[in-house]
């Protein structure tokens, strides 16, 4: 682009001050996007007024280049490790770690007030250079599944972030040292409005502490803690007046002393984790109210999450496990008709830990299409599935926007395989769809199958797949579609490798692939076929590992993404980077 | 693998764009046909946007008015007019520089490289061959037709393929500045478990690359959330650590064992109690 350009800009056809008036209003990233390779002055103006980015993986670009670029930043998001990491899939030192970006942070974000870090590795060292720099003017910090820093480092978050409206810091591994970072918040902060803790190991805190935050915050909206006995937050709950949003606690005491608790008036979204049918009659009061609930780690049976979700009307969020059952979808059909959002997980597979009794099949999957229909998000993990289900879903939830289905092992035999004309109906009909997992077992989807999500995938941007197709042919037909797919994870598919890299280079919006479990070539060398500019290249090589003392093996992985930072310098021995630029042969 | 929340994501980015997709599409669709038309013109002054309708329009009688955010029939017309935006596709080509940092320098060069295509003399060039990746950056265009011709013609020839590229470096720096500098670096990475990887040494690959055919691993279990992971397991043990008269009312991390008998729905699995 040259200088004519840049003049021609500025002509009585579309002043500066006609699109710096417009810009403020575009705030879509796809839009600002666009808007920003129509030519260098556009870039130039979006440059300077977009206020937040998200980096969806923190390897395709640099701290540098992004200053560079967008100096001005409100808001950024960054993301780390692989979706895998939250199963445990991922080695914990793989990568990810914001230092480098905090330093740039520090030197240079002026305007930063939210940052958000996702399945990073956060030192110590990282939140203290972040709170006396930016401090002042930090209103968001989220730590989001993160790990490597301990109570220490948010000690000096609590003391120098006194603006700060949100600390979040939901299923981080945080080392415990003491509870001074809570009091540290409590002294010094009259801003917050959402704390979260959830689902992390703190325990040493002191509930005195989170009394004095409700008091002292007075638009505190939503507090999520970890386990901590319900009892001892009697005075935090009458102080917290605004609070829409509660969850976490325990549960320990004798079920009558619960039956006074008073939760504040506003409540309308609660997680109680390990509630059970004893102490589930304190929900009923105000269960009418109920927007949201997380009954992801509560211990209630398929019969008394009917006879909750049946007194919650006016429900749009759920979470819970397997568990509800096929009963349990059929009263949230019958009950919960502004129901948007469903996320069914995975129960205990043991005995004896009262998950049996609930199996989501068809039947269920059928009640709920046809009772919720304002359904957006749907997250599944059934036992059986038919071809007629999904196409009911496709029949039905016009709004879906994002569908994820898991068939379970755990039943041999599957009442009607392969899936793919359910598919097929389901991805017609629902059009708003953006993202899509299905993961089945050997025999799910033929190479047909696979070929119609290819062809019926119009809008969809990310997807997972696991056990799908049959052959090369299945990945092939797939990749001639899939026009908007930016991030691709498979997983147990049968490809070879040439295959996975023609499909690569064929999906023209893609720049992000996971795969674990694919045919390897004799030689190892047919992925070379995907190596081109910008394109980094990491390999897992195949590993042991011990979950929760069990050893597992696990397969080697393969990971690529466009990268304008060229090949990452901090791979841990257990990630293979291949650098193109290194295999020259002269 | 399985299901994830990204709560979150759908909450803060996707709530407004869900609703319209095609829209959308649209919208980055005009801003191609807004910047190949500008690559054309040179300016956005040949543009009546019906901001200022007087002078540039009767400067240009022979130009209709673009619209600048056509429904999907006027698109037709706009494409017909400009041949260059027949290439609408091509910036689908280059993800990378949509929602990542890009810098300038990169736009700059992706409209360099592809849109002024009169003016383009050099290009990467990358050749896949026996194994080997050859990366040529500024590689003459003419050359690179030549290079083409010769490996479409016979696969007798692909030897001038690999000849071909130390001559072009000659006049240009064709090779990236890291294998420039070590040019017989080698560093073998062998996987120290059973199923060998591709571990990938500088200047060696095909002595080095060895992967036993391995069967695909098709028994990959169902793996489990890390945070469900983690409930099940202080779930467990609260109900195998629970003893009688065990109360605490502090909160624990490890969530110490209920009182005996509270768990009525558990009475299956429940020690008996004292």
């Amino acid at each position: 682009m040259d200088d004519r350009n840049v003049r021609g800009m500025s002509s009585p056809g579309m002043s500066d001050v006609v699109l710096t008036c417009v810009m403020p209003y575009i705030d879509d990233p796809k839009d600002r996007d666009a808007i920003s390779l129509v030519c260098r002055r556009w870039y130039e103006i979006d440059a300077l007024t977009r206020k937040h980015v998200t980096i969806a993986l923190c390897y395709t670009t640099s701290p540098d280049r992004l200053r560079r670029r967008f100096g001005h930043l409100e808001s950024l998001k960054l993301k780390g490790k692989p979706r895998a990491a939250m199963f445990n899939l991922i080695p914990e030192n793989w990568g990810g770690y914001v230092t480098p970006w905090v330093t740039e942070i520090a030197k240079s974000f002026d305007c930063l007030k939210s940052l958000h870090f996702r399945r990073m590795i956060v030192e110590d060292s990282d939140l203290a250079l972040l709170a006396r720099s930016r401090g002042r003017v930090l209103q968001v910090l989220k730590l989001d599944k993160c790990s490597g820093f301990s109570t220490d480092g948010l000690v000096q978050v609590g003391r120098y972030c006194r603006n700060l409206r949100t600390l979040f810091l939901e299923e981080s591994i945080i080392i415990e040292k003491d509870g001074a970072w809570l009091h540290e918040l409590a002294l010094n902060n009259t801003s917050l409005e959402t704390l979260n803790f959830y689902m992390t190991e703190l325990s040493r805190f002191n509930v005195q502490d989170l009394q004095i935050i409700a008091r002292n915050c007075r638009s505190l909206t939503s507090v999520k803690i970890s386990d901590c006995e319900i009892l001892d937050l009697l005075g935090f709950f009458q102080h917290a007046a605004a609070l829409e949003e509660f969850g976490g606690g325990l549960f320990n005491d004798e079920p009558e002393r619960y039956a006074t608790l008073s939760f504040p008036a506003r409540l309308c979204r609660l997680g109680l984790t390990y509630i059970s049918e004893n102490e589930m009659p304190i929900v009923f009061p105000f269960a009418s109210r109920l927007r949201m609930l997380d009954l992801l780690y509560a211990f209630l049976s398929t019969d008394d999450l009917c006879l909750l979700i049946q007194q919650c009307p006016i429900l749009e969020v759920l979470e819970t496990r397997n568990v509800i059952g096929d009963r349990g979808l059929e009263v949230l059909g019958q009950s919960c008709k502004r129901l948007k959002r469903l996320r069914i997980e995975r129960g205990a597979d043991e005995q004896g830990m009262g998950d049996e009794g609930g199996l989501v099949s068809q039947r269920g999957l059928i009640a709920l299409a046809q009772g919720c229909l304002e359904l957006e998000y749907l997250a599944v993990y059934v036992s059986d599935i038919t071809n007629s289900s999904l196409e009911c879903i496709g029949t039905y939830s016009k709004n879906l926007c994002d569908f994820r289905l898991v068939l379970l092992d755990r039943e041999e035999k599957i009442t009607d395989l392969p899936l793919d004309n359910g598919v097929r109906a389901l991805l017609r009909g629902c059009e708003k769809l953006r993202r899509f997992a299905l993961y089945l077992r050997p025999g799910g989807l033929t190479d047909v199958g696979l070929g119609y999500i290819g062809q019926y995938s119009q809008n969809i941007r990310w997807m997972l797949l696991g056990y799908v197709g049959e052959s090369d042919e299945g990945i092939r037909e797939f990749s001639r579609g899939c026009p908007s797919l930016q991030k691709l994870e498979m997983r147990g598919c049968c490809f070879s490798e040439q295959a996975l890299a023609d499909a690569v280079m064929r999906l023209t919006s893609l720049r992000y692939v996971w795969v674990q479990g694919y045919r390897v070539s004799d030689t190892g060398r047919d992925i070379l076929a995907m190596v081109r500019p910008f394109w980094n290249i990491e390999l897992i090589p195949p590993r042991r590992t011990v979950v929760a003392n069990v050893l597992n093996e696990d397969p080697a992985h393969m990971l690529a993404y466009y990268s304008l930072a060229g090949p990452r310098t901090d791979c841990p021995d257990s990630v293979i980077p291949l650098d193109p630029a290194r295999l020259v042969n002269l | 693998m399985s299901i994830s929340p990204e709560h979150s994501d759908s909450g803060s980015f996707a709530g407004k764009s869900q609703a319209r997709p095609l829209e959308k599409s649209s919208f980055s669709h005009t801003c191609s046909l807004l910047s190949q038309y500008l690559k054309v013109k040179g300016s956005l002054a040949d543009l009546n946007l019906g901001v200022s309708p007087s002078a540039d329009a009767s400067g240009a009688p022979g130009m209709t008015t673009m619209n600048l955010f056509p429904i999907s029939e006027g698109r037709a017309d706009v494409v017909a007019r400009n041949p260059e935006s027949r290439n609408v596709k091509f910036m689908d080509l280059f993800p990378q520089q949509a929602g990542f940092g890009s810098t300038k320098e990169d736009v700059c060069k992706m409209n360099n490289s592809s849109l002024n295509k009169k003016e383009l003399e050099t290009a990467q060039m990358t050749i896949f061959y026996a194994g080997q990746v050859i990366v040529l950056n500024d590689f003459p265009a003419d050359k690179a037709k030549e290079v083409m011709l010769a490996a479409s013609e016979a696969s007798s020839l692909s030897q001038h393929v690999a000849a071909a590229a130390p001559n072009s470096a000659k006049s240009n720096p064709a090779f990236a500045p890291n294998s420039a500098k070590n040019p017989v670096e080698s560093g073998i990475v062998v996987s120290s478990s059973p199923i060998p990887v591709p571990a990938l040494g500088a200047n060696a690959i095909q002595e080095h690359i060895h992967c036993p055919t391995e069967p695909l691993a098709c028994d990959l279990p169902i793996a489990r959330r890390a945070s469900l992971h983690r409930f099940f397991e202080k779930r467990k043990n609260r109900l195998t650590a629970r003893a009688p008269y065990m109360t605490t009312s502090s909160g624990s991390a490890a969530a110490p064992p209920k009182p005996a008998g509270t768990e009525p729905w558990l009475g299956l699995a429940a020690q008996p109690t004292q």
